[in-house]
């Protein structure tokens, strides 16, 4: 018996120490340093591409640069924005992030492509994990001040992290976001100076602050300037670095008295209403990549209907204002007449043909889905209390176009 | 005879030693997304990763010729008895219910390797007369722990096996109850091997148990009882058909890569969950006993995982890796050189550690206000990947009372029974490996709204915009130990009450019962998540259900040798607290309307007992109505983190059980098992979709899955055995098993009409949205064979040999599941993943007794 318990407890002590025996501790890989090779300069690698055109590295050789720009905000997908004294350029990266505003970088340059894409220059097929090597946090750049004239022809200031002073959004962005929100692409607003020089401000959809409207003041705005061939494009990196808190060029605050932008998938919202006049069409909301719209027509599918719809606005007090205006963007396609943009004082609701109509004079969409800013129409002769506008719609049987509608506004100009 | 008699017990040994541990598949869909903050990794783990085994008393040894033969052979196809979740089979300790509260079926790797204890457990199938518990309408087992029920003896072996493990050794030591009414009865098992069937599962586990047994005098007796069982697994997981081809490999396995040269598993359980009980046998008159337990349950739970950070997903089964990919993608050019990698390059098929240490080595970051603090400032190396720990920890105290009197007059027994229960878990994520980092920031990946810089903490809004995991610990830099991503703790107390009267007649043996309860159960956060501020930090309301049921049933004894028996029960269950919380990692947000699960059951049998033949037939009729589940997933559609609830799930069981084994000569022994069901769904559950980041409802409709199948088993199996049992103490034998009507669960969310909104009847994809897929029939062939010597009359000496699936057939599909996340025009991106029976395996034991 005693033997019995001698070989039992042996045999546990033995599984036991088996056990104990096999919790490894697991062998962590030696420290794989990223080699260095020969450092060149991103002015290099514009020397580089300038030479001998799209050029894969397949050696090891390194730049040493500061990053301006990241995935933060959402306007940068698997994309940064880096320089050096010398240069700037894109680094697409293959995973989205990795490196931040801030970060001085080397980055090993084995295995990736220096190349232009619409003439910006750009480092290809970044693998962040096993190219680059943060050295520092915190570096930040200072933005070159520069002016209008320098951002659009100097290229000097392509790829680097500029701020434009003394700008503002043009008329036709006002009352407009930086860019679609649920959109899948990108959307162009443009900054323009006194002088009506324009630079585009180009916002990806699914930057945080796509819904955001755009200021309508003037004053500086720090971005990277991009280019996308002959056209420059300045890519913000967060709406703070938006500041525009002066008056306009043209002495207005660029705020707005009235805006309807269907964003909110809603015809009727903020007072607005429709009203047929003739056949069963109607103002509905339409989207195009991501944006939304009023949109009319009396196609229905194989024939014209006869249609006369009106888009109303509410009734709104212009009395505080001095030189109240009103913008609009349009868009139409096919063959038929034209919207009709109506003022009136007298409009209480119902058939609008029981009230006085002015019609205003507007830039109307050509067709061919061009879409066309309005430009800036006065209001002036018009301030009451009761002021309204309204967005006629008319087809035959024979023929009828159809019109789009977006980004009404009516401001103090 | 006596020899006879022995030979059974042996093959029933080798039966229930080849016992594999049927682990469920994932389901991806079902993971839970906030363990993970990735919304792709997440793809992999919620309903069906459970603690692991979800393996019903069938398995066990029995005496019922239906349950003796479908055992072991029908696991291997992951069959589930009537088709039901384990939740409705009741598994007791010593009489005490051991079901998992919150996953509502039994854990048996809580107490895995400790066969020579729970070899011989008391089982009833379905609906039957139990002095211990009510039970459930499967079933139940109960597995005695007292020592004096141990038969005195030591034995010792050892197993070499290639399916989960290599090598088990067992000892055990029981003394029996002495002349000084002492009884201990020990048993240690260690369970071991680099690499089981499945490439980079390694698999280690030392299982303990010790009961020690006093009986004071004729009234009372003590005890006590702690087992445990420490394990430590290397899982793997299911992928799609397309990625299994181009690895020509049905068991690849996408969780495990190099590390240094060796093999290293991102997936690995730990478990730990001993048990504690202290009883006491109360012999209050010579035919009335009340049994007391006070029991205990406790320990650790936890499951690694890739978690990663600014870097692409690291798992290579990932979608856009496969060649399906760029085809789908306009890019059909690009297919080869995947379809290359996938078959030669193992770095890109298998996960390449050494290049996560590399990338958190080079990735110097500096947080700024760290840990909420204003100007302190952390710089170090912020790791990318991690693997991260993501633990549910149990805590169980609970009481047990039994009390059962004979009423030796009247031939009947009453016997009643009471348990309390308060449970808690505490669920949290800690870091496992920073994988060469120096720490981890715990933001909310889920959280899209992603704001801008701060210029200082660029992963940090500007405004304080919600991105922490918890506003009370803001810009939270983890390091070893500290918990990050979700802390809560789920709370839940139960009462139990049951009473049963049972009485044998001349012809006729009868039963009745009845019970009721209630259940509480509460969350408890301890974060305060940025998304839910006002309704994750602290204590949800609580929700209580009350429930009751009554069964009943009889034996007719026709003669001796054959009897029909009859049986109903019709219960209500309260629902899990898996099933009630929306979004447990980030709020306390209850499913509205919960109500108790209703489950109603009626059999009829004919058993046939000769001493040569025995048999049973058992028509059945089951329904659970009113269930709910909850899935979590990503959403391709809405591009967003959904939770996906169902309520209202009506399933119904129908069918037939059939066991026969006969001896046809004194040595050879024929047996068949056939079980036929017809599961379905009878109703159409109502289904939510909830928004994950804000609670917003996406929609809120009908899921069209009336007489759709229930999934997760074949409905249809059979078994065909000859065993031959020599008088020279040798024995061997063949099982032929065959499996049919085999669904894969379909997914309520892929039958809706939002589901296919885009879509008209005659566009492919209607189907392909639709169809519930069937997996193709198949049989297998498992071969046993042993041999015993005995020494002296002292020694026992044992080698069995057990070899499953002879034939080595490695192309049959024993299950799996529909992804989520697919919208019909990415159908062919997501298609469903298939798990498939191991091909040819074996399990050797030696085993010494004296």
């Amino acid at each position: 018996m005693k033997n019995n318990y001698l070989i039992i407890t042996a045999m546990a002590l033995a599984l036991a120490a088996i056990f104990s025996s096999c919790e490894r501790t697991l062998d962590e890989p030696p420290l794989n340093q990223i080699p260095e090779g020969n450092v060149l300069t991103i002015g290099d690698l514009q020397q580089i591409f300038q030479d001998s055109g799209t050029y894969k590295f397949t050696e090891d050789f390194s730049i040493f640069a500061t990053v301006t720009a990241d995935k933060v905000g959402g306007n940068f997908y698997k994309s940064v924005f880096i320089q050096d004294s010398t240069s700037a350029l894109n680094m697409r990266t293959i995973a989205n992030g990795g490196v931040y505003i801030g970060d001085r970088i080397r980055v090993n340059l084995n295995g990736s492509t220096i190349s232009e894409y619409a003439e910006l220059l750009q480092l290809d097929s970044v693998d962040v994990d096993k190219q680059v090597v943060i050295q520092a946090n915190g570096e930040y750049e200072e933005p070159a001040v520069i002016t209008m004239s320098q951002a659009l022809s100097d290229d000097y200031y392509v790829g680097r992290l500029v701020t434009i002073e003394d700008v503002e959004f043009v008329d036709g962005d006002l009352g407009a976001s930086y860019a679609d929100v649920n959109g899948t692409s990108a959307q162009n607003r443009y900054l323009q100076d006194c002088s009506g020089n324009e630079v585009i401000v180009r916002t990806s959809d699914f930057s945080s602050f796509a819904a955001q409207l755009v200021p309508g003041g003037s004053g500086s705005v720090t971005a990277i300037l991009s280019r996308f061939n002959d056209d420059r494009q300045l890519l913000l990196r967060r709406v703070s670095e938006v500041n525009l808190p002066e008056l306009r060029c043209d002495g207005s605050t660029g705020e707005y008295i009235l805006f309807k932008n269907f964003e909110d998938l809603s015809i009727t919202s903020g007072g607005w209403s429709n009203y047929i006049v003739v056949g069963s069409d109607d103002w509905f909301i339409d989207e195009f990549s991501g944006n939304n719209f009023a949109k009319a027509t009396n196609w229905t599918g194989s024939a014209n209907d006869p249609s006369d719809v009106w888009l109303l606005s509410p009734a709104i007090n212009l009395t505080e204002t001095t030189s109240p205006a009103l913008s609009f963007l349009s868009i139409a396609n096919y063959d038929g007449p034209d919207m009709e943009v109506f003022v009136s004082t007298d409009y209480n609701g119902g058939d609008p043909n029981s009230a006085t109509w002015n019609v205003l004079s507007a830039n109307l969409s050509p067709g061919g889905w061009e879409e066309t800013v309005s430009g800036t129409i006065d209001l002036s002769p018009y301030i009451s209390a009761n002021t309204r506008i309204g967005f006629r719609y008319t087809g035959s049987a024979s023929d009828g176009a159809t019109w789009e509608l977006d980004n009404i506004a009516i401001f103090e100009n | 005879m006596r020899k006879g008699i022995t030979l059974i017990f042996i093959i029933s040994l080798v039966l229930c030693q080849a016992q594999t541990d049927s682990t469920r598949y994932d389901n991806p869909d079902s993971l839970d997304i906030r363990a993970n903050n990735i919304p792709t990794l997440s793809l992999n783990d919620l309903e069906g990763d459970t603690q692991g085994q979800d393996m019903s008393g069938l398995l066990q040894s029995s005496r019922d010729p239906f349950t003796n033969n479908a055992g072991y052979n029908f696991s291997a196809a992951r069959f589930r008895v009537r088709g039901m979740n384990s939740n409705n089979f009741t598994v007791m300790l010593n009489g005490v219910q051991m079901n998992d509260p919150e996953i509502g079926w039994a854990i048996w790797a809580n107490w895995g390797g400790l066969n020579d204890i729970t070899r011989f457990p008391e089982n009833g199938q379905g609906v039957s007369e139990n002095d211990y518990h009510f039970g459930g309408v499967q079933g139940y087992s109960n597995i005695d722990l007292r020592a004096s029920t141990k038969r005195a003896g030591q034995r010792i072996s050892y197993s070499a096996s290639n399916r989960s493990y290599r090598n088990r050794a067992m000892v055990t030591y029981n003394t029996g109850l002495n002349s000084k009414g002492f009884a201990l009865s020990a048993s240690m098992s260690g369970r071991w091997g680099d690499e089981g069937y499945v490439q980079g599962t390694s698999y280690s586990n030392l299982s303990y148990f010790l009961s020690l047994e006093k009986k004071v005098d004729d009234k009372h007796t003590f005890g006590l009882v702690g087992l445990g069982s420490p394990s430590v697994r290397g899982r793997s997981g299911i992928v799609t058909q397309e990625t299994y081809d181009l690895r020509d490999d049905n068991f690849y396995n996408p969780y495990w890569g190099y590390q240094n040269g060796e093999k290293r598993n991102s997936r690995m359980r730990y478990s730990h969950k001993p048990i504690v009980m202290l009883w006491h046998d109360f012999s209050i008159t010579p035919t009335s006993k009340l049994k007391t337990n006070i029991y205990s349950q406790f320990g650790q739970y936890s499951q690694t995982r890739l978690n990663f950070d600014d870097a692409n997903d690291p798992r290579p089964e990932y979608y856009r890796n496969l060649p399906s990919w760029p085809i789908f993608n306009g890019e059909p050019e690009l297919a080869p050189a995947l379809a290359d990698a996938w078959a030669n390059d193992e770095s890109f098929y298998q996960l390449q550690w050494d290049n996560f240490y590399d990338a958190n080595r080079n990735n110097l970051f500096t947080v700024n206000d760290a840990d909420g603090v204003l100007g302190l400032s952390v710089q170090g190396n912020r790791s990318k990947y991690i693997l991260e720990e993501a633990h549910t920890d149990p805590n169980l105290l609970g009481a047990n009372f039994n009390y059962v009197n004979e009423l030796t007059d009247k031939n009947a027994v009453i016997s009643s029974g009471l348990n309390i229960y308060r449970y808690s878990s505490e669920n949290y994520k800690v870091v496992n490996d920073f994988l060469g980092g120096d720490f981890w920031l715990d933001v909310d990946r889920f959280n899209n709204v992603e704001t801008e810089t701060s210029g200082n903490n660029p992963l940090f809004g500007e405004n304080g915009d919600p991105v922490d995991s918890d506003l009370n610990n803001p810009n939270n830099v983890i390091l070893s130990g500290e918990r990050f991503g979700y802390d809560y703790d789920i709370n839940q107390s139960e009462v139990q009450f049951f009473t049963q009267w049972r009485q044998e007649l001349s012809k006729v043996d009868y039963y009745a019962a009845v019970s009721a309860g209630t259940k509480s159960f509460w969350r408890d956060g301890k974060m305060r998540t940025a998304l839910f501020p006002e309704d994750s930090f602290g204590e949800s309301e609580k929700a209580t259900f009350t429930t009751g049921g009554v069964k009943a049933g009889l034996d007719y004894k026709l003669s001796g040798r054959h009897f029909i028996s009859a049986n109903m029960a019709y219960m209500s269950r309260a629902p899990l607290t898996r099933n009630s919380f929306v979004s447990p990692r980030t709020r306390n947000t209850m499913v509205g309307d919960m109500v108790n699960e209703k489950i109603s059951s009626v059999d009829l049998s004919y058993h046939l007992r000769f001493p040569n033949i025995k048999g049973r037939l058992t028509l059945y009729q089951a329904q659970i109505k009113d269930q709910a589940s909850i899935l979590t997933f990503f959403q391709e559609g809405s591009s967003t983190l959904v939770n996906f609830i169902s309520t209202g799930i009506d399933h119904q069981y129908r069918g037939l059980e059939l066991g026969l084994e006969g001896n046809v000569t004194q040595t050879v022994t024929l047996s068949a098992a056939i079980a036929q069901g017809q599961n379905i769904y009878t109703d159409r559950p109502k289904v939510t979709t909830v928004v994950d980041n804000d609670n917003s409802v996406l929609a809120k409709e009908e899921a069209f899955l009336e007489n759709y199948r229930v999934g997760r088993s074949p409905q249809t199996a059979m078994n065909f055995g000859v065993n031959y049992r020599s008088p020279k103490f040798w024995f061997t034998g063949l099982n032929f098993s065959y499996f049919a009507d085999n669904w894969l669960e379909p997914l309520g969310y892929r039958r809706t009409s939002t589901a296919v909104a885009s879509l008209v009847n005659s566009d492919p994809q209607w189907n392909q949205m639709l169809a519930q897929q069937q997996l193709d029939n198949g049989g297998v062939l498992n071969f046993f064979a042993g041999k015993s010597w005995r020494i002296d009359y002292k020694y026992y000496f044992l080698i069995t040999a057990n070899v499953s699936n002879v034939l080595d057939k490695t192309d049959f599909r024993t299950g799996g599941f529909e992804q989520g996340r697919p919208t019909p025009q990415t159908l062919d991106l997501f298609p469903n993943r298939y798990g498939y029976m191991y091909g040819r395996t074996y399990f050797l034991m030696v085993r010494f007794s004296f």
